[in-house]
């Protein structure tokens, strides 16, 4: 045999052909009853009609949850699940919370301090000082003085 | 200072802006249903990236892409701000602005071929005023939220200071401290990014203290940033660079110094 | 405190508009079916528990649909057609189907929002896409599971793959050209790919299930009632299918394990050699052994499950949409992805493959020259060796030896060969479009890999 094949899987690249959106599902729980579900409950009624028209690709479920909390559960296709209280929000409040859950891409929060991440490998190739031009360190000044004469 | 630049630099690269409207939604979207009017034409504002506003996801089905421009489809569909102001106001698409110079240097037109037929190639995209060095498939994880885009939206980013190849390497020119930076013709190159999502950074906890107060206090900011990831990087073949006039070459170097020097 | 006259979920229940993808839970109970839960927490409005609702539900929509619905184009029929004389039909005993009937896809939340995820035509119906999710361990029904589908749309992708490959690797050797369609959409990367948009799967098929959901039957190990022993005797059940068939207690025939042939018998009970032109001429797509046309196993695994998805996904939009929609689709998800073609090779004799290369090509014989070195006498020397051509150099490679260094070189030199990649190319599936500017250039055929004898 003269060439071996190694098995490989391709990889990911999410947006270069198509784009997925990451967030697979939101659910929404309320009170429909205790004051900090006020303004989830407006949100309901008023800003979720239109956000989940706008975001068919999000599946949203909305569950009574009497005498507790309101919160969102956002939940992703790499399997990660976030959570969101959003007790005594108002509603604009609450529409910036989902909106950026839904944006998200469900990994774990990180502090970047490089802004490119990339796969690929250097495009110019690795710097490599055994094909540079030889230098004579600290002999230039006689190089020079040869020259001259 | 480093605040006061981007400061700066937002202010000086306005966004398109969102028309808002006290309409009701009932009203809005009859008026949509009938989409008779057409929506007013901003009064040119000029971002500094060209944006085309489409929320669908991807585009797999050309057809339909073609058939609803992306003008149509952002009535289609309302936007982010809609929903805080519940209304269907159509956003008027941002006119673009160009980074185009009269004339280009002759070695471009030479040796463009060659670079274009020595794939992959990577670019120094500026966002901002800021450099970042991408190939394709990179993620850009922006220092900042970028108003005006959404999730899934392409951007054209045409301003670009170098774009190279394994061998041969185009630079837009140095500038000197205070100066104007320099770009490449947005004519030689296509860059464009997708709006992947935003992101968050972890809590960042802050503890403020003054002397001999005896009182620590702690202030919280969670900083939220775009990303986007490059979809696509190419440069122009010869005969859509072939219309483009040439400053004459200088006598002293010939085409093949030239590019010895540029390959060096 | 707010008040409200009436509670919150039967208000919402009046502006569900078509195209939104909200389910609302009228009970905080969580519904469990004959003690078989899905995967997903809940199931979305469940028409066994109070059809009147749902009924009531869809009317009120249909009532309610304002003109600001109206203009949204939306690739889901309006809940509010036929189905619910079905649904108070058959939602009685959901049970008895073995998989979910299709006018329950009209009202599942999660598939709605996977047809949107993929961005997929309004021309796809949301039944169609639904069946494209019933395996066939889940319903031995053709009319009803995708086999059909998934082998349409295997055969669709790979022709799309190999030709993607071919036309712009001309060179590349078939083992190769056979790792990388594999990589692209062998099992185990469409696996990964159905997890990549958000397809969950169900831990038990059903009627009664939702219909977004993965339907298959895997082996669970509660079904096959455990008893002291078990994994040792599955341990000898193994080994006995991994030994030639003479040696078997039992009928070799009837077994079949889909895979590489590592272990081919002739009929003498000898192992025989699997040869490329074999591969080539029996094999699938893969250069593998090809699985069995009529062979339906009882169980099936969740990357074999979610690899029939997508062929079956694949083959609907082929039909649905035709060759452009479905050739758009595979430049979108497929061939977007990234893969790296030169980790794919293993040489085991480089240096003499290069040889019998150059000889081929009337090439100069290589040459390999040492073209810069550090440390020759040191613990970690660094030689930097080029094979040479002629005055070409072919490659070139760094190692701790020379021999090391030699044979990199000698790869990179190979790779360089194989790898090459023509500037423009017209694929032969283009070449049928009339409307397009482009013609058709013939491809690069190249001789082929090197052979050694």
């Amino acid at each position: 045999m003269v060439v071996r094949a190694i098995h490989a899987v391709s990889k990911p690249q999410n947006g270069v052909g198509a784009f997925v959106v990451q967030c697979k599902k939101l659910e929404f729980y309320y009170c429909d009853w205790a004051g900090s579900s006020k303004g989830m409950n407006s949100f309901i009624r008023h800003q979720l009609p239109l956000f989940a028209q706008r975001n068919p690709q999000v599946e949203m479920t909305v569950t009574p949850r009497p005498r507790r909390h309101p919160f969102v559960r956002a939940s992703y296709v790499n399997g990660q699940a976030k959570v969101v209280c959003l007790r005594n929000l108002e509603k604009l409040q609450i529409l910036d919370k989902v909106r950026l859950m839904k944006s998200d891409n469900g990994e774990k929060l990180k502090r970047v301090n490089k802004p490119v991440t990339s796969i690929n490998d250097g495009v110019r190739g690795i710097f490599s000082h055994l094909h540079s031009n030889k230098l004579s360190i600290g002999l230039e000044g006689m190089e020079l003085k040869k020259k001259k004469k | 200072m480093f605040s006061r630049t981007i400061r700066k630099s937002l202010i000086g690269t306005r966004w398109a802006p969102v028309k808002t409207s006290t309409q009701s939604q009932r009203q809005a979207a009859a008026a949509l249903a009938t989409q008779s009017t057409p929506p007013a034409s901003e009064t040119n504002p000029k971002p500094f990236i060209k944006a085309t506003t489409r929320p669908g996801s991807s585009p797999s089905h050309p057809r339909d892409i073609a058939k609803a421009k992306p003008q149509d489809r952002a009535q289609i569909l309302p936007s982010y701000e809609d929903l805080r102001t519940q209304t269907f106001e159509p956003r008027a698409p941002a006119e673009p602005t160009t980074s185009t110079d009269a004339v280009i240097d002759s070695s471009v037109k030479q040796l463009l071929p060659h670079l274009r037929s020595q794939p992959p190639f990577f670019t120094t995209i500026h966002i901002h005023g800021r450099p970042y060095l991408v190939t394709v498939g990179d993620v850009i994880r922006l220092p900042f939220l970028m108003p005006g885009v959404e999730q899934g939206d392409l951007l054209r980013l045409n301003r670009a200071s170098l774009i190279g190849s394994r061998d041969y390497t185009l630079k837009a020119g140095a500038t000197k401290k205070g100066e104007t930076p320099k770009y490449l013709d947005e004519r030689l190159f296509t860059c464009r990014a997708r709006v992947t999502g935003e992101t968050q950074e972890p809590l960042r906890i802050k503890e403020k203290t003054k002397r001999r107060r005896r009182h620590v206090k702690h202030t919280k900011s969670r900083h939220k940033y775009t990303v986007l990831t490059v979809t696509e990087l190419e440069i122009a073949d010869a005969e859509s660079i072939a219309d483009l006039k040439e400053l004459p070459l200088p006598s002293t170097l010939d085409p093949a110094t030239r590019l010895q020097s540029l390959q060096a | 405190m707010i008040q409200h006259q009436v509670p919150l979920s039967s208000i919402l229940d009046s502006y569900l508009a078509p195209g939104a993808n909200v389910f609302i839970f009228t009970s905080m109970k969580r519904i469990r079916i004959r003690g078989q839960l899905s995967t997903s927490q809940f199931t979305p409005f469940s028409p066994i528990r109070n059809p009147i609702a749902s009924c009531s539900r869809c009317k009120s929509t249909r009532h309610n649909s304002s003109q600001a619905a109206a203009s949204i184009p939306s690739p889901f029929p309006s809940p509010a057609i036929k189905p619910l004389v079905l649904d108070a039909q058959f939602s009685s005993n959901l049970e008895r189907f073995p998989s979910p009937p299709p006018f329950r896809a009209l009202q599942s939340a999660k598939l709605a929002a996977l047809h949107a995820r993929l961005d997929l035509s309004p021309k796809i119906p949301l039944q169609t896409l639904a069946r494209a999710l019933v395996d066939a361990t889940a319903d031995p029904d053709r009319g009803h599971n995708n086999a059909s589908l998934a082998i349409l749309g295997g055969d669709v992708l790979g022709y799309y793959c190999s030709e993607h490959l071919m036309c712009h690797y001309p060179r590349l050797p078939l083992e190769v050209l056979w790792a990388a369609q594999r990589a692209f959409i062998g099992p185990d990367a469409l696996g990964t790919i159905a997890r990549e948009w958000g397809v969950d799967a169900v831990r038990a098929p059903g009627g009664e299930v939702d219909p977004g959901l993965l339907q298959f039957r895997q082996e669970m190990i509660n079904e096959l009632h455990y008893e002291p022993g078990y994994f040792k005797k599955k341990r000898a059940e193994e080994l006995e299918a991994s030994l030639p068939p003479r040696m078997r207690k039992e009928n070799p025939n009837d077994d079949y394990t889909p895979g590489n042939w590592q272990l081919r018998f002739n009929e003498a009970g000898r192992p025989q050699r699997t040869t490329i032109t074999y591969r080539v001429m029996n094999g699938d797509q893969f250069g593998m052994q090809p699985s069995k046309a009529d062979h339906v196993p009882k169980h099936t695994t969740l990357q074999e499950a979610s690899s029939n998805f997508v062929r079956a996904l694949f083959a609907i939009i082929h039909l649905h949409g035709g060759q452009d929609v479905s050739k758009q689709f595979f430049r979108n998800h497929f061939s977007s992805r990234a893969l790296d073609l030169s980790k794919l090779f293993a040489f085991d004799h480089p240096n003499r493959d290069l040889l019998l290369l150059c000889l081929r090509e009337n090439f100069e014989p290589p040459v390999a020259r040492l073209i810069s070195e550090t440390g020759r006498r040191s613990a970690h020397p660094v030689f930097i060796v080029g094979v040479f051509s002629g005055h070409d150099k072919l490659g070139e490679g760094v190692g701790a030896s020379l021999l090391e260094a030699k044979t990199r070189a000698a790869v990179a030199a190979l790779k360089g060969w194989y790898l090459y990649s023509p500037l423009d190319v017209t694929l032969p599936s283009e070449a049928r479009k009339t409307d397009s500017k482009k013609t058709f250039k013939p491809n690069m055929v190249d001789p082929g890999e090197v052979v050694v004898y």
